[in-house]
Parts: C-alpha cells; sequence; structure tokens
C-alpha cells in the first residue's frame, strides 16, 4: 500500500496544529514560556520595544567638581584613560609611577615593580606577558619574566617561564587554608619536605644580559637551599624573605629546598634595574579573596618598598548570573580588602581596572551582561571612594558588544564561553591597556622624554 | 489579536545571512508544508514533479546560501553539457581531455572559494612574498556537489551511465535540498533513476523515515548542540583553563557531538527522501561500535570513504600496485579526504593519522588477525575501546581551531592528568555529562533493535505520528531556551 497520502496527512495536520498553538500562544506562554522559541508567527507580528533596563544601583554619587580639568566621577565612563577622581586630569593619575619611568628613560638605575591581580583572564601570562613585553620594550628595558609561583594550575600552558618542581608539596591557597596560612599575592603558599626546582625564564632566550633570580618566602622557622652541592639554612623571621639564587647570564635557576613550617612563595627573575611586571592570577575570583593576605605581609612589602603599583583587574567572576544587575554587595565586600591595601601600603600606587566585556545568551542571542554598566560603576565607585585611579577597561576594548564580536568574527579574539581572551584578544588588549598607561606617563613628561620608539613601533615588535 | 508586520513577512522570503535556512528554521515548516501539497499534487506527473522538487530545492538553496545558488545551476549545465560531449565523442584522448577540463572546473571552483586563502598563508610562511588574504565565502554545500559532479562525469566517462537527458533531473540530482547543505554525496546513478519512478512511499519506508527524522533531529539539534555550547565549546577553546581529566571529558564529549550532529543531519536528509520515494543509501551505521580503525571507515560517513575509494583510491593504483604503493595509496587518500574537510593544517594532519592509523591497521590483522589471544567478546570489547580512543585521538586535530591548541589539549591530557576539583567539574557540567552518556547509550544499542522498533512502528496509527512529533516540537522549545551551563571555572 502506498502511503504517500500518509505523508501529507501528517504534515498537514502537524503544521495546522503547530501553527493554531503559535496563534493563540498567548493563552498558554506564561505556562509554557518556553513555546516562544517555536512560535511559527513571532518573526512576522509587530514588536513592543523592550523596556529600558532600570538600573539598580543604590549607592549614592558624588558630587561634581566645578573645574574645567579635573576629573568628575562621570569621567569614569571614558574609555582610554587611566582617571584619578578629583584630580587635574593634565596630570598623571600614576604620579609615582610616571615620575619613575622617566628616571628609567633617562637611563638612570631604578627598579619598578608592578603586582597585577587578576582572575583566570590573566591565567598563564595572558595580557600581561605582552604587556610587560610592551614596557620593556618602549623604555629598552632588559625582558624578565617577574615573579611565577613555584606551583600553579596554568604552569603548563605558560609560555614566559617554565617551572618544574620535583618531590613533595603542600599547598595553602585563598580557597583551601590551614589556620592563619601567610598566602603571598599569588593566592598560594607552598610547603615542602624536599622538592627539587627547575626554573626557567623564556622571555628573553638566549640574551647575554644578568638577571636575578630570587627565591621569595614567608615567615616561618627557616629554609635550607641546596644549590650546587652547597647547602644553606636561611632564618625566615619576617614577614617577606628572599634569597639570591643566582645572578649570572644563565635564565635558569635549579635548586632544592627543604621548607615544612615556612611558606614558600616562588621566585622571581629581574633585572637589577627596569620594570618588573608580577602576574598574580587565581581562577575564578572577585577580588575579595585578597583580604586573606596578611597585613603584616603587606606592611613589609611596604617597608622595603617592593611595589611601584598594584593593579585590580577583576570583575567577570561577579556576574555569574545573566540578569544580575546589583553589585552593592560586591561594593561592601571589597571596600574593606582595598583599604587594607591602602592603609597598610601607603607608598605604594593602585589602579582599579574595571570588569572586562562577557556576555550571556538573552533570548537566543549572546548579548554583553545586562549588569555590566552597574558592574563598571560599582567599581569605579571603588576606585573614587578608595582614592585610588580607575581605568575603563570595559570601554577601553570597545564597550558593548565586544566579547560577542571579538569571540564570533573569523579571525577569533575571544573563546567561546564569551569571557575569556585568546592568545591573539590577549595581545590586544595588552595594546590598548599598554597605551593608556604611556597617554598617562606621557601628561607630566611629554618634553622631557628622551627619543624612544613610538607605541606603534612597539606594538610592531611585540605583534611578530 | 495578531498584529501582522507585513514587511517582515516579505523579508521572511528574502535570504538573510544571519538566519540561513536550516531544518530547524521556522520558515523551514512553511516551506515543507507548501513543498509536500505541490510535490503530491504534481505526483504523477514526473517531469512536473522534478520541476517541483527542483524549483523548491533552488529556493532552499538561496535562502541558505544566497546569490550562491546561481553557481550550482552555473555548475550543473556545465557538467551537464560535457558529460554529453564525453559520452558522444568516439576518440578515446578527446573524451579524456573532456573529462580532465571537467574535473579541472570542479576542483577550480572548489580551490577558489575553499582554499585560496590557505595557500596565500601558506605562501606567506615562506616569507619571501606577502598576498594579502581574500574575503571570500564558502558557498553552502560546494564541497558535496563537487564531489556528486566528479563522480557523474567519471562514470559517464567510465561507461558505467548513460549522461542525463534532463537538464532538469541532473540540476535536481546536484541541488537536492534535503541533502544539499551536509550530504550524503550521492551517485547520479542511484539517485536519477529514482525520479522516473512513480511516488511510493512503502508502509515500511514511512515508517523508517519517520524514526530517521525524528531521531536525526533529537541527535542534532538536542543531543549535539546542548553538549557543544555548554561543554565542548568551552573546554577546546582553552585547554589551558583545564586539566587533563576534564580535557578528557570534553573529548568523549566532542566524539558524541561530531557523530550526532553528522550523521543527525543525514538522518533528516535519508528521511525526509524516504517520504519523496527517493531512497538514499545509510551514511553512518554505528561507527563507535568499530572494532578496527578500517572498519571505521566503512561504517563513518559511508558516502564520502566510498567516493573516495571509488574515485581516488582504485584510480591512484589501489592494491594492484605492490605494498608500499598500497599503503602509499592509503596514506595520500585519507590526507585528500582530511584536506576536503576544512583548509587547514589541522584537517591535514587528522587525515594523515587516520591514514598511518589504517596502514597499522592493515599490518596488525596481517600478522596478528588469525591469532587469538582470548574469547572473540573480549577482545571486540579491547580492539573496539582502542579503536575508539583512536579516532578520539584524531578529534582533537578536527575540532581544535589551531595546532597550538590541538598540541595543548593533548599536553593537558598526556601531563596534566589530575581528578582535582572532579567533584565539582561532574556537579556543574551534570547535564551536558548526562547528555554525553546518553548519546554513547543510544549508540551502542544494537542495530537490530531500531529495526525491530520500525517494523512494529509500522502498526501504529497517525495519532502517533502526529503526536510525537508535537512532542519533539516541544522538547526542543525546552532545549531551545534552557539555561546555559556557565563555564566551571567562573565558579570555583
Amino acid at each position: 500500500m502506498n502511503n504517500n497520502k500518509k505523508v501529507i496527512i501528517l504534515i498537514v495536520s502537524v503544521t495546522v496544529i503547530h501553527l493554531l498553538l503559535s496563534l493563540f500562544s498567548t493563552n498558554f506562554i506564561a505556562d509554557f514560556p518556553s513555546f516562544k522559541n517555536v512560535n511559527l508567527i513571532s518573526e512576522i507580528t509587530v514588536k513592543k520595544k523592550p523596556e529600558p533596563l532600570k538600573k539598580i544601583v543604590k549607592i549614592a554619587r558624588p558630587i561634581p567638581v566645578d573645574s574645567l580639568t579635573f576629573t568628575n566621577f562621570e569621567d569614569y565612563k571614558k574609555k582610554g584613560t587611566i582617571l584619578a577622581f578629583n584630580a587635574d586630569s593634565l596630570q598623571p593619575s600614576l604620579k609615582n609611577l610616571s615620575e619613575k619611568l622617566r628616571l628609567l628613560s633617562q637611563n638612570k638605575k631604578v627598579k619598578i615593580r608592578i603586582a597585577w591581580f587578576g582572575d583566570s583572564q590573566i591565567e598563564g601570562d595572558f595580557i600581561t606577558e605582552d604587556l610587560r613585553k610592551l614596557l620593556q620594550n618602549y623604555f629598552g628595558q632588559q625582558k624578565t619574566v617577574g615573579f611565577v609561583p613555584i606551583q600553579s594550575v596554568s604552569a603548563e600552558f605558560r609560555h614566559s617561564a617554565k617551572i618544574t618542581a620535583l618531590g613533595y608539596l603542600k599547598a595553602d591557597n585563598f580557597k583551601r587554608m590551614d589556620g592563619n596560612s601567610s598566602l603571598f599575592f599569588s593566592g598560594y603558599s607552598f610547603f615542602t619536605d624536599d622538592l627539587t626546582v627547575d626554573f626557567k625564564d623564556n622571555s628573553n632566550q638566549g640574551a647575554t644580559e644578568r638577571s636575578e633570580k630570587w627565591l621569595l618566602y614567608g615567615k616561618g622557622d627557616s629554609i635550607a637551599v641546596k644549590i650546587n652541592d652547597s647547602i644553606i639554612k636561611y632564618p625566615a623571621n619576617s614577614d617577606f624573605n628572599r634569597i639570591l639564587l643566582g645572578n649570572g647570564t644563565s635564565n635558569r635557576a635549579k635548586f632544592q629546598v627543604i621548607s615544612n613550617r615556612t611558606p614558600l612563595y616562588g621566585i622571581s627573575a629581574e633585572p637589577a634595574s627596569g620594570i618588573v611586571l608580577d602576574n598574580f592570577s587565581f581562577r575564578g575570583i572577585t577580588g575579595v579573596e585578597l583580604k586573606k593576605i596578611n597585613a603584616s605581609l603587606l606592611a613589609k612589602l611596604n617597608e622595603t618598598g617592593y611595589y611601584d603599583l598594584i593593579v585590580f583587574q577583576y570583575g567577570v567572576n561577579l556576574m555569574f548570573k545573566p540578569n544580575d544587575t546589583n553589585y552593592d554587595y560586591y561594593y561592601r565586600a571589597m571596600k574593606p580588602v582595598l583599604k587594607k591595601f591602602k592603609n597598610n601600603m601607603p607608598d605604594t600606587e593602585f589602579l582599579i581596572l574595571s570588569s572586562s566585556d562577557r556576555a550571556f545568551k538573552y533570548e537566543n542571542e549572546w548579548k554583553t551582561a545586562i549588569g555590566l554598566d552597574s558592574l563598571v560603576y560599582t567599581q569605579a565607585r571603588l576606585a573614587h571612594d578608595n582614592n585610588m585611579p580607575f581605568y575603563n577597561f570595559y570601554q577601553s576594548i570597545g564597550g558593548e558588544g565586544t566579547i560577542v564580536k571579538w569571540a564570533d568574527s573569523t579571525t577569533q579574539l575571544a573563546n567561546k564561553d564569551y569571557v575569556h581572551f585568546n592568545f591573539r584578544g590577549s595581545k590586544k588588549v595588552a595594546n590598548i591597556i599598554f597605551k593608556a598607561i604611556i597617554n598617562d606617563y606621557q601628561k607630566a613628561h611629554k618634553k622631557t622624554v628622551v627619543k624612544k620608539p613610538t607605541v606603534k613601533a612597539v606594538k610592531k615588535e611585540i605583534a611578530i | 489579536m495578531i498584529n501582522v508586520d507585513w514587511n517582515s513577512v516579505l523579508h521572511q522570503f528574502l535570504y538573510d545571512p544571519k538566519n540561513p535556512l536550516l531544518f530547524n528554521s521556522g520558515f523551514f515548516v512553511y516551506f515543507f508544508f507548501f513543498f509536500i501539497i505541490c510535490y503530491y499534487f504534481f505526483r504523477r506527473n514526473f517531469v512536473a514533479r522534478a520541476i517541483v522538487l527542483t524549483l523548491f530545492s533552488l529556493y532552499f538553496f538561496y535562502k541558505a546560501s544566497g546569490f550562491f545558488v546561481g553557481l550550482v545551476i552555473v555548475s550543473a549545465v556545465i557538467d551537464y553539457g560535457l558529460s554529453i560531449l564525453i559520452y558522444k565523442k568516439r576518440n578515446k584522448t578527446i573524451k579524456k581531455a573532456l573529462l580532465i577540463l571537467c574535473i579541472v572546473f570542479n576542483l577550480t571552483l572548489l580551490f577558489y572559494f575553499k582554499y585560496t586563502n590557505f595557500f596565500i598563508e601558506l605562501v606567506n610562511s615562506f616569507g619571501t612574498v606577502k598576498f594579502n588574504p581574500i574575503h571570500i565565502l564558502l558557498p553552502i554545500g560546494i564541497s558535496f556537489y563537487t564531489f556528486e559532479n566528479l563522480s557523474y562525469a567519471i562514470d559517464v566517462y567510465r561507461g558505467e551511465i548513460k549522461p542525463e537527458k534532463s537538464i532538469v533531473n541532473y540540476l535536481l540530482f546536484l541541488s537536492f535540498f534535503p541533502k544539499l547543505v551536509m550530504g550524503p554525496i550521492v551517485r547520479a546513478k542511484d539517485f536519477i533513476p529514482q525520479l522516473k519512478q512513480e511516488y511510493y512511499v512503502s508502509q515500511l519506508d514511512f515508517s523508517k523515515g519517520f524514526y530517521l527524522i525524528i531521531s536525526g533531529l533529537i541527535k542534532k539539534l538536542i543531543i549535539s548542540d546542548y553538549i557543544t555550547l555548554n561543554l565542548v565549546d568551552y573546554i577546546f577553546d582553552g585547554p589551558n583553563l583545564h586539566n587533563g581529566f576534564e580535557c578528557l571529558i570534553a573529548l568523549y564529549g566532542y566524539a558524541v557531538v561530531i557523530y550526532c550532529d553528522f550523521s543527525g543531519y543525514s538522518d533528516v536528509a535519508i528521511g525526509i527522501s524516504k517520504w519523496l520515494g527517493i531512497t538514499i543509501p545509510p551514511n553512518f551505521l554505528s561507527p563507535y561500535q568499530s572494532v578496527s580503525i578500517s572498519e571505521f571507515w566503512r561504517r563513518w560517513h559511508i558516502s564520502l570513504s566510498s567516493w573516495l575509494r571509488d574515485y581516488l583510491y582504485i584510480p591512484l593504483g589501489g592494491n594492484k600496485k605492490g605494498k608500499f604503493r598500497t599503503n602509499l595509496n592509503l596514506f595520500l587518500t585519507m590526507l585528500i579526504g582530511g584536506f576536503w574537510h576544512g583548509a587547514s593544517w589541522n584537517f591535514i594532519i587528522w587525515g594523515s593519522v587516520h591514514g598511518l592509523g589504517l596502514i597499522v591497521n592493515k599490518f596488525w590483522t596481517k600478522f596478528f588477525g588469525k591469532i587469538k589471544l582470548m574469547p572473540k567478546c573480549m577482545s571486540n570489547i579491547i580492539y573496539g575501546l582502542i579503536t575508539f580512543h583512536f579516532v578520539c585521538f584524531c578529534w582533537i586535530f578536527f575540532k581544535a581551531s589551531s595546532l597550538d591548541i590541538a598540541l595543548t589539549f593533548i599536553n593537558q591530557i598526556a601531563f596534566n592528568f589530575s581528578f582535582e576539583g572532579a567533584g565539582a567539574f561532574v556537579s556543574n557540567y551534570k547535564f551536558p555529562i548526562i547528555m554525553i552518556v546518553i548519546g554513547l547509550i543510544m549508540h551502542l544499542l544494537p542495530d537490530r533493535w531500531s529495526t525491530i522498533f520500525i517494523r512494529r512502528q509500522r502498526r501504529f496509527p497517525i495519532v502517533y505520528h502526529i503526536a510525537v512529533l508535537l512532542l519533539f516540537i516541544a522538547l526542543y522549545s525546552y532545549f531551545k531556551s534552557a539555561e546555559s551551563v556557565l563555564p566551571i571555572y567562573l565558579q570555583f
């Protein structure tokens, strides 16, 4: 028997029922909201314009300062500029950094050290590796990697340095720690009864310049380090200690270490003078976790003048729900953290980067998170109220829709999770941040700056 | 009261690059509704029926790929004309020259659209001269209809078939909408004769078509899309953010995704064809049940592997020119097959590794094939697992967006394997993981079960079919709006 009629009956029946359901969907859409995805007439009906998002922002806005060149709070929306609120916009926002960069540009022997905090966006030295190279190139400085933790989840794919640690290793971190463990900026501290460490700085292979390789550790009883068959025991009385492992032209450091009750942090490869940019990535955090870093460690670092600038780059992990628009809780949680840093490190400058773009699927289309503006506002307010400079990272990379565009473009710049930049995107982002830092630096030194390679030339070099 | 936006109505009939026509587009429901009525109406007039099918197919092509529809028409006209000339000419040299002309024409089109930028990058990598990449869009289905054109002209040249007299039938052979976007690759000698037969759908054809369409849509739109969006893409985009265990789960996930996506589309195409009275041979036969890599290629994308065998491997000499040449032919066939899938080194590596796998498989069978070390069921499980994992290994190159990503992915599994955070990972991705398990279980069910079910389904009333199709629409609507599973590294 020929069943071709059955095909027609089936198709016509299902189409008619489907069409009728679509026509009368208003009667049941409340009980079955997902029907809108298969509504046959949704594409051809006149749509009501969606109501604009009402931001729930409870934190009060600061009163504007009445001056032409002074930066008002509302300027936080500006892209490409590092802002110091209520300050002269013609002056650099990062004054001390700017001054030290000037000395460096005049071939003075100074060391500038920057701590760059972030989440998985900078894991594997993404963004910071390129930014470090850009800054070191621009000021004609030696290329070194800076801080590398003894162990990290991203060690395998980090190109800028390689570290292998063989032996027993107990780790405390932001998420899991015993008692009052002394965590470093990396969010980790390590203990070992015998560890063989092989470290290699890949940031400038084949270089003939000397670089210092330091082992960093915290407060405990003591540590024993074995280099070239000689074992030396070092005290660990201070909250922050370091041992020079080597000072030669080699980019490697091999040693054995025993540190049962003293927290080990990592290795820092750096020049005697120049620019050091330390990557402190910790997956999945928002910055609030930094409260677990002891105040005494911050004070000690301040005392030794270890860091010139500390940068906080967080935000994407705060947007874990697509419809969140209120980040007051973040303001309340992050404010004491920033205060703690500021109070204990009065000689250090700080910079808050806003969140970057991230997207969610709304009505089957990936779009920038609806709460992003509100989060950036909250972060700007944190910067303002703690008297820290602010950089609108979100607007600087392109603002709304950027991450979707970058993830969906033929030459992908971001991953399909619509959060993370890939290596190409990271390079691009590093260039954008670099430009902002140089613009800020040049505000004060346009006249005195010795001729250096242009931003464009440095970018070209890094692209190669 | 429904307020119709007539501008949108008109817009629906035009090609929209952002929303190309697919089986799951809302527009396809209208398209198929009107098409099936017209097709049924002209069922007794073969010429009119073929014209209806061709016009709807070309319109489908237009809605899916815009004015590239012109390319398929031009291609059909030229191949149609050349094939007639090849058939008519008595002089062998002229026949051969015409065949070469036909091959060159088809491959030039394919190379221009698919491989130009790959070769520009290759030349640029040598660094002597630099060319800017050209902005070229890839016409939908060009890889498939190029192979269909070639097989047709070669069959005519070999005297295996007579050229088709009706250009409409030939155009329909190339543009037949169910298989247009993702195959299967059909052969003219199988397809065109069916256009001259009565529109007949047996009870079994109807049941089989229904089963294939529903199961194909579930595989493609529910299982494959869900796992891709909620697990596989996250991990393949940034394997460095995940440990070996997580990468391995993503790899198993991708094995299910690629199978469900590809075979799901083929099943829908074959099922719709069944309902139109046209039989297209199966394209996938539970390939992960294979116990050797050569068996895998007899079960995976059969229309492509048989095409490569008949029009590449055998013309290269097949297994008739000694052991070395046989292995070389095998390797080259797989390498070219890999390159056919896409213009990148990853596809070349994917094809090459499969080629090497086939060679090793041949040696293994030769030396150890007759030795029985364990019971057959046991050896089948072990060889099946080895084959599956080899295929999975190759999928890394197939899926990764660059060689760098592929190598990182392998590195994570090989040297960074850890169960740390496995609990949190499984808990976060429980739904995609459940989908992977469902996909694998469905795949491992014996084929005869579906055959038995299809036979039983023949007797079910039409109401059952209507209810199942409506249920599928409801299920699809749910999964289309299911809240995305967020990447785990944002949450712990």
